[in-house]
Protein backbone atom coordinates (compact mmCIF):
# COMPACT_ATOMS: atom_id res chain seq x y z
CA UNK A 1 0.00 0.00 0.00
CA UNK A 2 1.29 3.46 -1.10
CA UNK A 3 1.56 6.11 1.41
CA UNK A 4 -1.18 8.41 -0.31
CA UNK A 5 -3.58 5.07 0.34
CA UNK A 6 -2.77 4.88 4.06
CA UNK A 7 -3.14 8.40 4.48
CA UNK A 8 -6.77 8.26 2.62
CA UNK A 9 -8.04 5.26 4.84
CA UNK A 10 -6.74 6.89 8.21
CA UNK A 11 -8.75 9.87 7.09
CA UNK A 12 -11.62 8.34 5.78
CA UNK A 13 -11.78 6.37 9.03
CA UNK A 14 -11.76 9.64 11.28
CA UNK A 15 -14.74 11.14 8.83
CA UNK A 16 -16.17 8.17 9.67
CA UNK A 17 -16.27 8.39 13.39
CA UNK A 18 -16.78 12.26 13.21
CA UNK A 19 -19.80 11.20 11.57
CA UNK A 20 -20.78 8.62 13.94
CA UNK A 21 -20.26 10.81 16.93
CA UNK A 22 -23.12 13.32 15.31
CA UNK A 23 -25.59 11.01 14.42
CA UNK A 24 -25.48 8.19 17.38
CA UNK A 25 -23.44 9.96 20.26
CA UNK A 26 -19.91 9.66 21.57
CA UNK A 27 -20.67 6.54 23.93
CA UNK A 28 -21.57 4.26 20.58
CA UNK A 29 -18.28 5.32 19.01
CA UNK A 30 -16.35 4.62 22.18
CA UNK A 31 -18.25 1.03 22.12
CA UNK A 32 -17.49 0.67 18.47
CA UNK A 33 -13.54 1.88 19.13
CA UNK A 34 -13.12 -1.27 21.79
CA UNK A 35 -14.84 -3.74 19.27
CA UNK A 36 -12.74 -2.81 16.81
CA UNK A 37 -9.73 -3.69 19.31
CA UNK A 38 -11.82 -7.19 20.05
CA UNK A 39 -12.41 -8.00 16.42
CA UNK A 40 -8.69 -7.27 15.58
CA UNK A 41 -7.57 -9.09 18.40
CA UNK A 42 -10.05 -12.15 17.70
CA UNK A 43 -8.71 -12.21 13.68
CA UNK A 44 -4.98 -13.05 15.13
CA UNK A 45 -6.85 -16.41 15.95
CA UNK A 46 -9.25 -16.96 13.73
CA UNK A 47 -7.91 -14.97 10.55
CA UNK A 48 -4.07 -15.97 10.93
CA UNK A 49 -4.38 -19.70 12.59
CA UNK A 50 -7.69 -20.45 11.24
CA UNK A 51 -8.73 -21.51 14.83
CA UNK A 52 -12.54 -20.27 16.02
CA UNK A 53 -12.63 -19.00 19.16
CA UNK A 54 -16.45 -19.05 20.65
CA UNK A 55 -15.82 -17.29 23.86
CA UNK A 56 -14.23 -14.46 23.24
CA UNK A 57 -16.73 -13.08 25.32
CA UNK A 58 -15.24 -14.44 28.07
CA UNK A 59 -11.59 -13.04 27.82
CA UNK A 60 -13.53 -9.50 27.29
CA UNK A 61 -15.28 -10.45 31.05
CA UNK A 62 -11.96 -10.71 33.05
CA UNK A 63 -10.13 -7.55 31.24
CA UNK A 64 -13.28 -6.07 32.06
CA UNK A 65 -13.34 -7.62 36.14
CA UNK A 66 -9.66 -6.76 36.49
CA UNK A 67 -9.83 -3.24 35.50
CA UNK A 68 -13.08 -3.11 37.65
CA UNK A 69 -10.84 -4.58 40.48
CA UNK A 70 -7.93 -2.09 40.28
CA UNK A 71 -9.67 0.59 40.21
CA UNK A 72 -11.49 -0.24 43.60
CA UNK A 73 -8.26 -1.68 45.05
CA UNK A 74 -5.51 0.58 43.45
CA UNK A 75 -7.40 3.53 42.53
CA UNK A 76 -4.23 5.74 41.65
CA UNK A 77 -3.06 3.32 39.94
CA UNK A 78 -2.25 4.74 35.81
CA UNK A 79 -4.19 3.81 33.48
CA UNK A 80 -1.71 2.60 31.70
CA UNK A 81 -0.83 -0.09 34.11
CA UNK A 82 -4.61 -0.92 34.34
CA UNK A 83 -4.58 -1.86 30.59
CA UNK A 84 -1.76 -4.05 31.16
CA UNK A 85 -2.94 -6.06 34.32
CA UNK A 86 -6.57 -6.74 31.93
CA UNK A 87 -4.18 -7.76 29.30
CA UNK A 88 -2.05 -9.45 31.31
CA UNK A 89 -4.60 -11.72 33.18
CA UNK A 90 -6.67 -12.30 29.89
CA UNK A 91 -3.31 -13.57 28.19
CA UNK A 92 -2.91 -15.83 30.98
CA UNK A 93 -6.37 -17.21 30.75
CA UNK A 94 -4.99 -17.53 26.93
CA UNK A 95 -2.18 -20.04 27.37
CA UNK A 96 -4.56 -21.83 29.77
CA UNK A 97 -7.51 -22.54 26.83
CA UNK A 98 -4.52 -22.77 24.15
CA UNK A 99 -2.70 -25.38 25.63
CA UNK A 100 -5.53 -28.09 25.68
CA UNK A 101 -6.92 -26.45 22.63
CA UNK A 102 -4.07 -27.86 20.35
CA UNK A 103 -4.98 -31.25 20.90
CA UNK A 104 -8.02 -30.22 19.69
CA UNK A 105 -9.25 -29.83 16.09
CA UNK A 106 -11.52 -26.89 14.72
CA UNK A 107 -15.08 -27.39 16.14
CA UNK A 108 -13.97 -28.95 19.63
CA UNK A 109 -11.79 -25.69 19.48
CA UNK A 110 -14.95 -23.78 19.01
CA UNK A 111 -16.62 -26.12 21.93
CA UNK A 112 -13.90 -25.66 24.54
CA UNK A 113 -13.81 -21.86 24.33
CA UNK A 114 -17.77 -21.83 24.28
CA UNK A 115 -17.53 -23.02 27.53
CA UNK A 116 -14.35 -21.22 28.69
CA UNK A 117 -16.68 -18.07 28.16
CA UNK A 118 -20.36 -19.84 30.51
CA UNK A 119 -17.19 -20.93 33.04
CA UNK A 120 -16.05 -17.21 33.43
CA UNK A 121 -19.22 -15.83 33.31
CA UNK A 122 -20.64 -18.54 36.23
CA UNK A 123 -17.07 -17.88 38.03
CA UNK A 124 -17.93 -13.89 38.25
CA UNK A 125 -21.03 -15.08 39.63
CA UNK A 126 -19.52 -17.34 42.33
CA UNK A 127 -16.67 -14.92 43.05
CA UNK A 128 -19.03 -12.29 44.22
CA UNK A 129 -17.34 -11.31 47.40
CA UNK A 130 -15.20 -9.61 44.66
CA UNK A 131 -17.23 -9.03 42.03
CA UNK A 132 -20.67 -8.45 43.39
CA UNK A 133 -21.98 -11.20 41.90
CA UNK A 134 -24.76 -10.87 39.58
CA UNK A 135 -25.56 -7.43 41.20
CA UNK A 136 -22.58 -6.07 39.32
CA UNK A 137 -19.94 -4.28 39.82
CA UNK A 138 -19.41 -0.04 39.43
CA UNK A 139 -16.36 0.79 37.64
CA UNK A 140 -14.36 3.70 38.79
CA UNK A 141 -13.27 6.04 35.64
CA UNK A 142 -9.15 5.51 34.99
CA UNK A 143 -6.30 8.18 35.73
CA UNK A 144 -3.73 9.50 33.62
CA UNK A 145 -1.09 11.01 35.22
CA UNK A 146 -3.47 12.03 37.75
CA UNK A 147 -6.26 13.02 35.59
CA UNK A 148 -9.38 11.19 35.55
CA UNK A 149 -10.48 10.08 32.67
CA UNK A 150 -14.83 10.41 33.34
CA UNK A 151 -16.74 12.23 30.72
CA UNK A 152 -17.03 10.51 27.16
CA UNK A 153 -14.66 12.61 25.29
CA UNK A 154 -12.06 11.93 27.57
CA UNK A 155 -12.51 8.28 27.41
CA UNK A 156 -12.73 8.40 23.58
CA UNK A 157 -9.00 9.52 23.07
CA UNK A 158 -8.23 6.80 25.91
CA UNK A 159 -10.32 4.05 23.61
CA UNK A 160 -9.09 5.78 20.29
CA UNK A 161 -5.27 5.35 21.50
CA UNK A 162 -5.71 2.11 22.34
CA UNK A 163 -7.35 1.00 19.16
CA UNK A 164 -5.03 2.97 17.19
CA UNK A 165 -2.30 1.00 18.70
CA UNK A 166 -3.88 -2.45 18.35
CA UNK A 167 -4.38 -1.85 14.53
CA UNK A 168 -0.60 -0.93 13.76
CA UNK A 169 0.73 -3.71 16.26
CA UNK A 170 -1.45 -6.25 14.39
CA UNK A 171 -0.49 -4.95 11.35
CA UNK A 172 2.97 -5.20 12.07
CA UNK A 173 2.49 -8.67 13.68
CA UNK A 174 0.68 -10.25 10.09
CA UNK A 175 3.61 -9.19 7.93
CA UNK A 176 6.30 -10.46 10.46
CA UNK A 177 7.92 -13.43 10.56
CA UNK A 178 5.37 -14.00 13.51
CA UNK A 179 2.32 -13.76 11.16
CA UNK A 180 4.27 -15.49 8.28
CA UNK A 181 4.27 -18.42 10.46
CA UNK A 182 0.71 -18.39 12.16
CA UNK A 183 -0.42 -18.49 8.10
CA UNK A 184 2.16 -21.37 7.43
CA UNK A 185 0.70 -23.05 9.83
CA UNK A 186 -3.21 -22.49 9.32
CA UNK A 187 -2.21 -23.77 5.53
CA UNK A 188 0.09 -27.03 6.07
CA UNK A 189 1.21 -27.87 9.62
CA UNK A 190 3.52 -30.58 8.13
CA UNK A 191 4.93 -28.80 5.85
CA UNK A 192 5.21 -25.51 8.59
CA UNK A 193 7.05 -27.73 11.57
CA UNK A 194 9.31 -29.14 8.32
CA UNK A 195 10.79 -24.84 8.06
CA UNK A 196 11.56 -25.33 11.74
CA UNK A 197 7.65 -23.39 12.74
CA UNK A 198 7.27 -24.91 15.93
CA UNK A 199 2.82 -25.91 16.05
CA UNK A 200 2.41 -25.93 20.09
CA UNK A 201 4.45 -22.47 20.20
CA UNK A 202 2.64 -20.47 17.58
CA UNK A 203 -0.64 -22.22 18.24
CA UNK A 204 -0.73 -20.90 22.01
CA UNK A 205 1.06 -17.29 21.19
CA UNK A 206 -2.15 -16.49 18.65
CA UNK A 207 -4.44 -17.61 22.03
CA UNK A 208 -1.92 -15.22 24.00
CA UNK A 209 -1.78 -12.13 21.81
CA UNK A 210 -5.93 -12.88 20.95
CA UNK A 211 -6.29 -12.53 24.72
CA UNK A 212 -3.99 -9.70 25.15
CA UNK A 213 -5.98 -7.45 23.36
CA UNK A 214 -10.04 -8.56 24.17
CA UNK A 215 -8.66 -8.00 28.14
CA UNK A 216 -7.38 -4.78 27.04
CA UNK A 217 -10.74 -4.54 25.39
CA UNK A 218 -12.72 -5.66 28.59
CA UNK A 219 -11.10 -2.86 30.49
CA UNK A 220 -11.94 -0.20 28.16
CA UNK A 221 -15.27 -1.52 27.85
CA UNK A 222 -15.63 -0.86 31.32
CA UNK A 223 -14.16 2.03 31.73
CA UNK A 224 -16.94 2.76 28.66
CA UNK A 225 -20.09 1.67 30.34
CA UNK A 226 -18.80 2.06 34.03
CA UNK A 227 -20.90 -0.30 35.52
CA UNK A 228 -20.54 -4.46 34.51
CA UNK A 229 -22.57 -7.64 35.28
CA UNK A 230 -21.72 -10.91 34.06
CA UNK A 231 -25.12 -10.68 31.88
CA UNK A 232 -23.22 -8.02 29.62
CA UNK A 233 -20.70 -10.65 28.77
CA UNK A 234 -23.39 -13.43 27.25
CA UNK A 235 -22.63 -16.06 24.33
CA UNK A 236 -24.18 -13.92 21.95
CA UNK A 237 -21.85 -11.24 22.41
CA UNK A 238 -18.77 -14.09 21.41
CA UNK A 239 -20.84 -15.06 18.28
CA UNK A 240 -21.31 -11.11 17.58
CA UNK A 241 -17.27 -10.93 17.63
CA UNK A 242 -16.98 -13.92 15.07
CA UNK A 243 -19.42 -12.34 12.74
CA UNK A 244 -17.49 -8.99 13.05
CA UNK A 245 -14.26 -10.98 12.05
CA UNK A 246 -16.36 -12.97 9.45
CA UNK A 247 -18.11 -9.94 8.06
CA UNK A 248 -15.68 -8.12 7.63
CA UNK A 249 -13.00 -10.71 6.28
CA UNK A 250 -10.88 -13.13 8.06
CA UNK A 251 -7.42 -12.44 8.03
CA UNK A 252 -8.08 -8.93 7.37
CA UNK A 253 -6.95 -6.23 10.23
CA UNK A 254 -8.79 -3.58 7.92
CA UNK A 255 -11.97 -6.31 7.49
CA UNK A 256 -12.25 -6.72 11.14
CA UNK A 257 -12.19 -3.14 11.66
CA UNK A 258 -15.08 -2.52 9.20
CA UNK A 259 -17.24 -5.26 11.13
CA UNK A 260 -17.18 -4.47 14.57
CA UNK A 261 -18.39 -0.87 13.11
CA UNK A 262 -20.95 -2.58 10.96
CA UNK A 263 -22.47 -4.22 13.30
CA UNK A 264 -22.00 -1.77 16.28
CA UNK A 265 -23.87 0.72 14.14
CA UNK A 266 -26.22 -2.01 13.26
CA UNK A 267 -26.81 -3.08 16.66
CA UNK A 268 -28.06 0.41 17.41
CA UNK A 269 -30.40 0.83 14.54
CA UNK A 270 -31.64 -2.53 15.08
CA UNK A 271 -32.12 -1.88 19.13
CA UNK A 272 -36.25 -1.21 18.47
CA UNK A 273 -36.37 -5.01 17.36
CA UNK A 274 -34.60 -6.82 20.14
CA UNK A 275 -35.95 -10.17 19.13
CA UNK A 276 -35.21 -9.75 15.38
CA UNK A 277 -31.78 -8.84 16.07
CA UNK A 278 -30.09 -12.62 16.08
CA UNK A 279 -32.19 -13.35 13.72
CA UNK A 280 -30.93 -10.33 11.23
CA UNK A 281 -27.18 -10.83 12.37
CA UNK A 282 -27.60 -14.64 11.44
CA UNK A 283 -28.85 -13.82 8.31
CA UNK A 284 -26.43 -11.16 7.78
CA UNK A 285 -23.34 -13.68 7.99
CA UNK A 286 -24.97 -16.35 6.30
CA UNK A 287 -25.52 -14.64 3.47
CA UNK A 288 -21.91 -12.70 3.73
CA UNK A 289 -20.51 -16.43 3.72
CA UNK A 290 -22.03 -17.25 0.77
CA UNK A 291 -21.63 -13.99 -1.37
CA UNK A 292 -18.45 -12.51 0.59
CA UNK A 293 -16.24 -15.15 0.82
CA UNK A 294 -13.45 -12.67 1.65
CA UNK A 295 -15.79 -10.60 3.58
CA UNK A 296 -16.50 -6.57 3.47
CA UNK A 297 -12.44 -6.37 2.75
CA UNK A 298 -12.71 -8.63 -0.19
CA UNK A 299 -16.06 -6.43 -1.60
CA UNK A 300 -13.44 -3.22 -0.78
CA UNK A 301 -10.47 -4.88 -2.40
CA UNK A 302 -12.47 -5.47 -5.70
CA UNK A 303 -14.24 -2.64 -6.13
CA UNK A 304 -10.57 -0.69 -5.83
CA UNK A 305 -9.45 -3.21 -8.20
CA UNK A 306 -12.34 -2.01 -10.53
CA UNK A 307 -11.74 1.63 -10.54
CA UNK A 308 -8.13 1.38 -11.10
CA UNK A 309 -8.85 -0.80 -14.10
CA UNK B 1 31.93 -48.04 12.79
CA UNK B 2 35.18 -46.36 13.09
CA UNK B 3 36.12 -42.87 14.50
CA UNK B 4 36.67 -41.65 10.72
CA UNK B 5 33.03 -43.29 10.02
CA UNK B 6 31.16 -41.35 12.44
CA UNK B 7 32.91 -38.24 10.80
CA UNK B 8 31.98 -38.43 7.42
CA UNK B 9 28.68 -40.05 8.35
CA UNK B 10 25.82 -37.14 8.96
CA UNK B 11 22.46 -39.10 8.54
CA UNK B 12 21.87 -43.07 10.11
CA UNK B 13 18.72 -44.97 9.99
CA UNK B 14 19.48 -47.99 12.72
CA UNK B 15 17.06 -50.73 12.72
CA UNK B 16 14.66 -48.58 12.49
CA UNK B 17 10.31 -50.25 12.02
CA UNK B 18 7.24 -48.24 11.21
CA UNK B 19 3.42 -49.67 12.10
CA UNK B 20 0.44 -48.79 11.31
CA UNK B 21 -1.82 -50.31 12.80
CA UNK B 22 -1.06 -54.27 11.86
CA UNK B 23 0.90 -53.17 8.71
CA UNK B 24 4.30 -52.86 8.66
CA UNK B 25 5.55 -50.40 6.92
CA UNK B 26 9.44 -50.05 7.32
CA UNK B 27 10.93 -53.46 8.79
CA UNK B 28 14.60 -52.90 10.82
CA UNK B 29 16.18 -50.62 8.44
CA UNK B 30 19.45 -49.61 8.46
CA UNK B 31 21.63 -47.73 6.18
CA UNK B 32 23.88 -44.39 6.35
CA UNK B 33 24.30 -41.29 4.41
CA UNK B 34 27.42 -39.47 4.43
CA UNK B 35 28.39 -35.81 3.88
CA UNK B 36 28.11 -34.64 0.67
CA UNK B 37 26.21 -37.87 -0.89
CA UNK B 38 23.48 -38.13 -3.11
CA UNK B 39 22.22 -41.09 -1.77
CA UNK B 40 18.52 -42.41 -3.66
CA UNK B 41 15.89 -44.77 -2.55
CA UNK B 42 14.36 -46.94 -4.49
CA UNK B 43 11.35 -49.36 -4.47
CA UNK B 44 7.98 -50.12 -5.98
CA UNK B 45 4.63 -48.04 -4.87
CA UNK B 46 3.96 -48.56 -1.17
CA UNK B 47 7.11 -49.82 -0.39
CA UNK B 48 7.67 -47.44 2.55
CA UNK B 49 10.14 -44.93 0.57
CA UNK B 50 7.81 -41.92 2.20
CA UNK B 51 7.22 -43.64 5.49
CA UNK B 52 10.84 -43.54 5.58
CA UNK B 53 11.36 -39.80 4.71
CA UNK B 54 8.84 -39.21 7.41
CA UNK B 55 10.36 -40.88 10.12
CA UNK B 56 13.42 -39.52 9.11
CA UNK B 57 11.78 -36.12 9.38
CA UNK B 58 9.95 -36.43 12.92
CA UNK B 59 6.45 -36.85 11.12
CA UNK B 60 6.19 -40.60 12.38
CA UNK B 61 8.02 -42.09 15.35
CA UNK B 62 9.41 -45.42 14.51
CA UNK B 63 8.35 -48.56 16.46
CA UNK B 64 11.80 -49.67 16.84
CA UNK B 65 15.25 -48.24 16.18
CA UNK B 66 17.07 -45.02 16.27
CA UNK B 67 17.56 -41.85 13.46
CA UNK B 68 20.82 -40.21 14.31
CA UNK B 69 21.20 -36.58 12.32
CA UNK B 70 25.30 -35.25 12.64
CA UNK B 71 26.05 -37.22 15.69
CA UNK B 72 22.54 -36.93 17.84
CA UNK B 73 19.55 -39.22 18.12
CA UNK B 74 16.52 -37.46 16.46
CA UNK B 75 13.89 -39.89 16.68
CA UNK B 76 11.03 -38.78 18.76
CA UNK B 77 11.96 -35.27 18.33
CA UNK B 78 9.55 -32.87 16.59
CA UNK B 79 9.89 -32.18 13.40
CA UNK B 80 10.48 -28.08 13.67
CA UNK B 81 13.64 -29.30 16.08
CA UNK B 82 14.93 -31.34 13.71
CA UNK B 83 14.46 -28.85 11.17
CA UNK B 84 16.23 -26.57 13.01
CA UNK B 85 19.40 -28.99 13.22
CA UNK B 86 19.37 -28.56 9.87
CA UNK B 87 17.23 -30.69 8.16
CA UNK B 88 14.61 -29.84 4.93
CA UNK B 89 12.39 -31.46 2.91
CA UNK B 90 9.86 -31.48 -0.04
CA UNK B 91 6.52 -33.65 -0.15
CA UNK B 92 5.70 -36.32 -3.07
CA UNK B 93 1.59 -34.48 -3.39
CA UNK B 94 3.30 -30.83 -2.58
CA UNK B 95 2.67 -28.91 1.00
CA UNK B 96 2.91 -25.14 -0.50
CA UNK B 97 1.45 -22.65 1.81
CA UNK B 98 -1.27 -21.96 -0.47
CA UNK B 99 -2.42 -18.31 -0.37
CA UNK B 100 0.94 -16.92 0.35
CA UNK B 101 2.69 -15.67 -3.17
CA UNK B 102 6.12 -17.87 -4.10
CA UNK B 103 8.50 -15.44 -2.52
CA UNK B 104 6.38 -15.87 1.02
CA UNK B 105 6.63 -19.42 1.08
CA UNK B 106 10.22 -19.34 0.81
CA UNK B 107 10.34 -16.48 3.03
CA UNK B 108 8.26 -18.83 5.78
CA UNK B 109 11.10 -21.16 5.00
CA UNK B 110 13.95 -19.21 6.06
CA UNK B 111 11.93 -18.21 9.20
CA UNK B 112 14.70 -19.26 11.70
CA UNK B 113 17.36 -17.44 10.13
CA UNK B 114 15.19 -13.99 11.48
CA UNK B 115 16.68 -12.75 14.66
CA UNK B 116 14.20 -10.46 15.88
CA UNK B 117 11.62 -11.75 18.30
CA UNK B 118 7.93 -10.96 19.13
CA UNK B 119 8.26 -7.62 20.88
CA UNK B 120 10.16 -6.07 18.03
CA UNK B 121 7.93 -7.72 15.42
CA UNK B 122 4.88 -5.73 17.22
CA UNK B 123 6.90 -2.15 16.55
CA UNK B 124 8.59 -3.27 13.17
CA UNK B 125 11.56 -0.75 13.80
CA UNK B 126 14.10 0.05 10.84
CA UNK B 127 15.97 -3.32 12.29
CA UNK B 128 12.81 -5.65 11.93
CA UNK B 129 12.67 -3.50 8.30
CA UNK B 130 16.50 -4.39 7.42
CA UNK B 131 16.09 -8.02 8.19
CA UNK B 132 12.84 -8.72 6.63
CA UNK B 133 14.55 -6.69 3.55
CA UNK B 134 17.46 -8.94 3.76
CA UNK B 135 15.75 -12.09 3.90
CA UNK B 136 13.36 -11.14 0.81
CA UNK B 137 16.82 -10.68 -1.46
CA UNK B 138 17.79 -13.90 0.25
CA UNK B 139 14.08 -15.43 -0.73
CA UNK B 140 14.37 -13.77 -4.56
CA UNK B 141 18.36 -15.41 -4.49
CA UNK B 142 17.32 -18.57 -4.32
CA UNK B 143 14.13 -18.59 -6.69
CA UNK B 144 16.50 -16.91 -8.72
CA UNK B 145 18.83 -20.07 -7.94
CA UNK B 146 16.03 -22.95 -9.40
CA UNK B 147 15.05 -20.14 -11.91
CA UNK B 148 11.79 -19.26 -11.09
CA UNK B 149 12.35 -16.03 -9.67
CA UNK B 150 9.59 -14.52 -12.10
CA UNK B 151 7.12 -16.20 -9.93
CA UNK B 152 7.85 -14.46 -6.93
CA UNK B 153 4.79 -12.23 -6.55
CA UNK B 154 2.38 -14.98 -7.87
CA UNK B 155 0.21 -16.66 -5.57
CA UNK B 156 1.70 -20.52 -5.23
CA UNK B 157 -1.58 -21.66 -6.10
CA UNK B 158 -1.73 -20.53 -9.72
CA UNK B 159 1.42 -21.63 -10.57
CA UNK B 160 2.14 -24.38 -12.89
CA UNK B 161 3.40 -28.03 -11.56
CA UNK B 162 6.62 -27.84 -12.31
CA UNK B 163 7.27 -24.21 -10.95
CA UNK B 164 5.30 -24.95 -7.93
CA UNK B 165 8.01 -27.98 -7.34
CA UNK B 166 11.10 -25.12 -7.20
CA UNK B 167 9.27 -22.92 -5.43
CA UNK B 168 8.91 -26.17 -2.44
CA UNK B 169 12.97 -26.88 -3.34
CA UNK B 170 13.37 -22.83 -2.79
CA UNK B 171 11.67 -23.10 0.60
CA UNK B 172 13.65 -26.25 2.34
CA UNK B 173 16.72 -24.24 0.89
CA UNK B 174 15.87 -21.36 2.85
CA UNK B 175 15.60 -23.37 5.88
CA UNK B 176 19.56 -23.49 5.36
CA UNK B 177 19.73 -27.47 5.33
CA UNK B 178 22.89 -29.97 6.29
CA UNK B 179 20.38 -32.76 4.69
CA UNK B 180 17.90 -32.29 1.76
CA UNK B 181 15.41 -35.03 1.69
CA UNK B 182 12.98 -34.91 -1.90
CA UNK B 183 10.21 -37.23 -2.41
CA UNK B 184 9.74 -37.53 -5.78
CA UNK B 185 11.02 -34.23 -7.08
CA UNK B 186 10.75 -35.49 -11.15
CA UNK B 187 7.15 -37.27 -10.46
CA UNK B 188 5.20 -35.15 -13.09
CA UNK B 189 8.02 -33.45 -15.25
CA UNK B 190 8.87 -33.56 -18.81
CA UNK B 191 12.06 -34.73 -20.03
CA UNK B 192 13.53 -31.39 -20.39
CA UNK B 193 12.63 -30.36 -16.75
CA UNK B 194 13.73 -33.25 -15.32
CA UNK B 195 17.41 -32.86 -17.22
CA UNK B 196 17.03 -29.08 -15.50
CA UNK B 197 16.07 -30.72 -12.20
CA UNK B 198 19.33 -32.86 -11.91
CA UNK B 199 21.31 -30.11 -12.77
CA UNK B 200 19.63 -28.09 -9.80
CA UNK B 201 20.59 -31.19 -7.65
CA UNK B 202 24.13 -31.27 -8.51
CA UNK B 203 24.37 -27.50 -7.89
CA UNK B 204 22.86 -27.83 -4.55
CA UNK B 205 25.24 -30.15 -3.54
CA UNK B 206 28.27 -28.96 -5.40
CA UNK B 207 27.43 -25.15 -4.55
CA UNK B 208 26.00 -25.07 -0.98
CA UNK B 209 27.44 -28.27 0.55
CA UNK B 210 24.03 -29.76 1.12
CA UNK B 211 23.52 -34.05 1.22
CA UNK B 212 20.81 -35.29 -1.12
CA UNK B 213 18.39 -37.88 0.25
CA UNK B 214 16.03 -38.75 -3.13
CA UNK B 215 12.82 -40.95 -3.40
CA UNK B 216 12.68 -41.48 -7.30
CA UNK B 217 10.62 -43.60 -9.61
CA UNK B 218 12.47 -42.39 -12.55
CA UNK B 219 15.83 -44.25 -12.79
CA UNK B 220 17.75 -42.42 -15.61
CA UNK B 221 17.53 -39.79 -12.89
CA UNK B 222 18.14 -41.95 -10.03
CA UNK B 223 21.24 -44.23 -11.80
CA UNK B 224 22.33 -40.63 -13.44
CA UNK B 225 22.48 -38.51 -10.31
CA UNK B 226 23.22 -41.00 -7.20
CA UNK B 227 26.20 -41.43 -5.83
CA UNK B 228 24.34 -44.98 -3.98
CA UNK B 229 21.40 -46.27 -4.10
CA UNK B 230 18.97 -48.13 -1.64
CA UNK B 231 16.53 -50.29 -2.66
CA UNK B 232 13.07 -50.87 -0.53
CA UNK B 233 10.44 -53.39 -1.16
CA UNK B 234 7.61 -54.26 1.23
CA UNK B 235 9.10 -52.25 4.18
CA UNK B 236 12.56 -53.94 3.96
CA UNK B 237 16.23 -52.56 2.71
CA UNK B 238 16.75 -55.37 -0.58
CA UNK B 239 20.16 -54.15 -1.61
CA UNK B 240 22.72 -50.91 -1.28
CA UNK B 241 25.90 -49.77 -3.90
CA UNK B 242 26.65 -47.91 -6.52
CA UNK B 243 24.16 -47.55 -9.15
CA UNK B 244 25.53 -50.36 -11.36
CA UNK B 245 25.99 -52.68 -9.05
CA UNK B 246 22.39 -52.42 -7.75
CA UNK B 247 21.48 -52.81 -11.15
CA UNK B 248 22.70 -55.67 -11.63
CA UNK B 249 21.80 -57.60 -8.29
CA UNK B 250 19.40 -60.24 -9.15
CA UNK B 251 17.03 -59.41 -6.36
CA UNK B 252 16.75 -56.32 -7.40
CA UNK B 253 15.81 -56.88 -10.88
CA UNK B 254 13.31 -59.45 -9.45
CA UNK B 255 11.54 -57.51 -6.99
CA UNK B 256 11.44 -54.19 -8.91
CA UNK B 257 13.52 -53.62 -11.48
CA UNK B 258 12.58 -56.21 -13.73
CA UNK B 259 8.70 -55.23 -13.71
CA UNK B 260 9.47 -51.27 -14.84
CA UNK B 261 11.93 -52.36 -17.39
CA UNK B 262 9.87 -54.03 -19.88
N1 LIG C 1 -0.27 -42.48 7.71
C1 LIG C 1 -0.44 -43.77 7.31
N2 LIG C 1 -1.38 -44.55 7.91
C2 LIG C 1 -1.56 -45.84 7.53
N3 LIG C 1 -0.86 -46.43 6.58
C3 LIG C 1 0.09 -45.72 5.94
C4 LIG C 1 0.33 -44.35 6.28
N4 LIG C 1 1.33 -43.89 5.48
C5 LIG C 1 1.67 -44.92 4.67
N5 LIG C 1 0.93 -46.03 4.95
C6 LIG C 1 1.09 -47.33 4.31
O1 LIG C 1 2.44 -47.71 4.45
C7 LIG C 1 2.91 -48.32 3.26
C8 LIG C 1 4.12 -47.55 2.75
O2 LIG C 1 3.66 -46.31 2.25
P1 LIG C 1 4.63 -45.18 1.66
O3 LIG C 1 3.82 -43.98 1.41
O4 LIG C 1 5.80 -45.05 2.54
O5 LIG C 1 5.06 -45.87 0.30
P2 LIG C 1 5.99 -45.28 -0.84
O6 LIG C 1 7.14 -46.22 -0.97
O7 LIG C 1 6.30 -43.87 -0.60
O8 LIG C 1 5.06 -45.45 -2.11
P3 LIG C 1 4.88 -44.50 -3.40
O9 LIG C 1 5.94 -44.84 -4.36
O10 LIG C 1 3.54 -44.85 -3.91
O11 LIG C 1 4.95 -43.09 -2.91
C9 LIG C 1 1.74 -48.35 2.30
O12 LIG C 1 1.15 -49.63 2.38
C10 LIG C 1 0.82 -47.29 2.82
O13 LIG C 1 -0.51 -47.61 2.52
MG1 LIG D 1 5.83 -42.09 -1.48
Amino acid sequence: MTWAWRVLLWAGGAAGLWWLKGTLGLFVVNLLLVYVVVAVGLNVLMGFTGQISAGHAGFLAVGAYVAALVGQHAPGLGVGWALLAAGTVSAVLGVVIGLPALRLAGFYIAMATLAFGVVVSEAILQLDAWTGGADGMYVLAPTWFGVSLETDEQKFWLVLAVAVLTVVTASNLARSKVGRALTALRESGVAAECVGISTPFYRTLAFVVSAFYTGMAGALFAYVVSYISPDAFSIELSIDFVAMVILGGMGSIGGSILGAALLTVLDQYLAAFQDFRALIFGLAVVVCMIALPNGLQGLFRAAGARLRG
Amino acid sequence: MGARDTDRTILSVDNVSVDFGGLRALNRCSFEVSKGEIYSIIGPNGAGKSTLFNVVSGIHRPAEGRVLFRGRRVDGLRPSRISRMGMARSFQNLELFSGMTALENVLAGGHRHLGYGFFRGLVFDPGVRREERRAREEARGLLAFLGVEGYANSPVDDLPYGVQKKVEIARALATGPGVLLLDEPAAGLNDRETGELMDTIHRIRDERGVTLLLVEHNMRFVMGLSDRVCVLSFGRILAEGGPERVRADPAVVEAYLGETAC
